[in-house]
């Protein structure tokens, strides 16, 4: 059963299944017209021959011979009907047969009553088919009636037709069989690319991703397959060496720390210190502690959202409010850098408000570590046909150095002076991001002019 | 004041007992929730500091017990920081719930706030050495001297002189002054204590507000 099952899975037997079906649904109808036509056309024949036969032996009787002289000859009248086990038979209307040529001594219909020749058909118990024709007509010088009667036995034809019918039913199991056979080498063949492209896929793992499959010499129909599989390849390539740039960041992220806390308990322990040198040493460990923390709360936090496991339980948001609550929460680390804000909202959004607040937040901090000192950090937010958009735009120094692409990723720091004292560990933005992406949202970065950087996100509603 | 930790983890266990006897309470470990659900039964406790995961009898189990026994505030830890896990505790009666790796001061703060829950003073007058603040009026005099103050500025030396003498931690001040809740890596908090005491200590002897690293904030006369 599970080699059935896996053999109708092949596509080439399924193919060829289809073609064989085809192929014998085709030829066995041919068959069977031909057949029907050739059984038609002899029962076509018999009928005439029988009706012309019937009429000249009428006129025989009532025109040439008188009756009791074919009676007396009756080898005349058998030669006269020349085929071998046909049946001549003439009756008065009674019913007694005059003369009768039966060499099969096949039952006689019974008496029929009409003036044109009549064919009609008997079967004998053997289930031979009998055809039968008769003409009524008055006999010579008695001018008695008489029913001419002449039949013939299919027996002959039927036996030609079976085997015409066995013959071609052999012609066509061999032509089916050869048919298949050369279907199945054609389609072999045919799907010979699909093996080569099997071939090469198994080439790629992943320390090998550059591997492509051959888009120009492939088959049309495999095209588009081949086109897919290899951008498949390309995003699956980017997102691994991103994989391992995260990785390779994130281990670079953890190893900072710890080699301070490493190298800074060693120093100490070397020699016996004063309680206030140790008590220096333990907050300044705990810094970095919580420093670990905070990077570790935000690695399970992205990780969550990239599961998709975090929940979102959004409620509605007045944008005006909730934005002018979380300016004025960061309002006085923004007047550390001597800079504003200056807010136009309307609208609501439908949003997680923690994560809203979050994404924001996230957003304002980078503006107000990344934008120059002393401008205003504007913040725009409306909503319309059921969709709520946040802008954050703020002035920059110089932008020549960001990737603008990149700012979103991971451990991206465009600011690379700083990010050593950075609090987020360049996970801000890529929080932000997960977090527009768990509310089916977008986050985007661009340049409108010279100087200035605008953040666009969208809540989808 | 009688604390009881269940907690299995053998280092956790014994820094919250050590941690927690230094605060001045008077502390018993329990290893497993069934000694845990015992030692509850036995005596009677102020608190209940109660572990999620215990192997055998787990902390879902452990809270309904003592439950049945009588009234005890409970505070949860636990290692998983899913919604539902947070909602099914605080439904089942947890009076806090923490997640690990949570921070032992904030873990302290919030024992105190719930042993201490309701006597929170509430005054329309707060005075500390020559500080004082009046709510009613929105005015703050030092030394006979009025100063102005940003209204969040207010708020922030409301909540130290209403909790005077207590340290408040930067998410509790956070959460007091902004109704922000999330656990923000910036300095917000700093920066506002520092702006509030340029202006309430900078030109006096003595200093009112005290940091303490690591921690937070207080002030006291």
């Amino acid at each position: 059963m599970m080699r059935l099952r896996l053999h109708l899975n092949s596509l080439i037997v399924r193919l060829l299944l289809a073609c064989i079906g085809v192929l014998c649904l085709l030829t066995g109808a041919l068959g069977t017209y031909f057949y029907h036509s050739v059984r038609l056309a002899q029962e076509h024949r018999i009928e005439t021959v029988l009706s012309g036969r019937a009429a000249y032996f009428a006129r025989l009787v009532s025109e040439m011979y008188p009756l009791e002289e074919l009676k007396e000859r009756p080898l005349l009248v058998a030669r006269m009907l020349g085929a071998e086990r046909d049946v001549l038979a003439f009756r008065h209307s009674s019913g007694d047969p005059v003369i009768e040529v039966n060499p099969d001594r096949l039952p006689l219909p019974p008496v029929l009553d009409a003036e044109r020749p009549l064919i009609r058909q008997t079967v004998t118990t053997d289930g031979v088919e009998v055809y039968w024709a008769s003409v009524r007509t008055r006999a010579l010088t008695t001018n008695d009636t008489i029913d001419v009667l002449v039949g013939h036995p299919m027996s002959e034809e039927r036996a030609m037709l079976a085997t015409f019918r066995d013959r071609f039913f052999m012609a066509t199991l061999a032509g089916v069989a050869m048919a298949a056979a050369i279907a199945f080498c054609l389609l072999k063949r045919g799907l010979q690319p699909v093996h080569q492209m099997a071939t090469r896929a198994a080439e790629v793992h992943p320390g090998q991703l550059h591997v492509r499959l051959d888009v120009k010499t492939a088959p049309s129909e495999l095209r588009a397959l081949a086109a897919a599989f290899n951008a498949m390849l390309d995003r699956l390539a980017d997102g691994y060496q991103r994989l391992s740039q995260f990785s390779a960041d994130l281990a670079h992220e953890i190893r900072t720390p710890l080699g301070i806390l490493i190298g800074q308990t060693q120093v100490t322990l070397v020699q016996p210190r004063s309680p206030e040198e140790y008590r220096a040493i333990l907050e300044s460990n705990l810094e970095e502690f919580e420093s670990l923390n905070r990077l570790s709360e935000n690695m399970l936090f992205l990780a969550r959202a990239d599961e998709g496991r975090q929940q979102v339980e959004r409620s509605t948001i007045d944008l005006d409010r909730e934005l002018g609550k979380i300016l004025d929460y960061f309002e006085g680390l923004a007047l550390e850098r001597d800079m504003a804000f200056s807010l136009e909202a309307s609208g609501t959004a439908s949003a997680s408000a923690d994560l809203f607040r979050r994404a924001i937040g996230n957003l304002i901090v980078n503006a107000i570590r990344h934008g120059r000192e002393g401008t205003t950090i504007r913040i725009r937010a409306d909503a319309s046909e059921g969709q709520a958009t946040v802008h954050v735009i703020n002035a920059v120094d110089d932008l020549s150095s960001v990737q603008l692409h990149r700012l979103f990723d991971r451990f991206y720091q465009a600011d690379q002076a700083r990010s050593g004292n950075s609090a987020s560990h360049g996970l801000g933005l890529a929080i932000v991001d997960a977090i527009m992406r768990l509310h089916g949202g977008s986050a985007e970065v661009s340049c409108p002019q010279a100087g200035e950087i605008r953040f666009r996100l969208v809540f989808p509603g | 004041m009688a604390i009881l930790i269940i907690e299995d983890d053998p280092k956790t266990g014994d820094y919250l007992r050590k941690g927690l006897r230094e605060c001045g309470y008077s502390v018993d470990l329990a290893r497993t929730g069934t000694d845990g659900v015992h030692m509850a039964m036995q005596q009677s406790y102020d608190l209940v500091v109660l572990d999620v995961m215990l192997p055998g009898m787990d902390g879902w189990e452990v809270i309904h017990r003592i439950r049945e026994r009588g009234d005890m505030p409970v505070v949860f830890l636990s290692a998983r920081d899913d919604v539902s896990d947070r909602i099914r505790g605080l439904r089942l009666g947890a009076d806090d719930y923490l997640v690990k790796p949570f921070s032992f001061v904030e873990l302290e703060l919030r024992i105190r706030t719930i042993l201490r829950r309701g006597i929170v003073r509430e005054s329309d007058v707060f005075e500390a050495a020559d500080l004082r603040l009046d709510v009613l009026r929105r005015k703050v005099t030092r030394d006979g001297v009025e100063i102005a103050l940003t209204n969040k500025e207010f708020m922030l030396l409301h909540l130290l002189m209403k909790r005077q003498g207590e340290v408040l931690s930067r998410t509790q001040i956070a959460s007091e002054v902004w109704d922000m809740n999330f656990d923000s890596d910036t300095n917000v908090v700093d920066v506002a204590v520092k702006r509030l005491r340029a202006k309430i200590d900078g030109p006096f002897q003595q200093k009112l507000i005290s940091t303490i690293r690591s921690v937070g904030y207080s002030l006291s006369a």
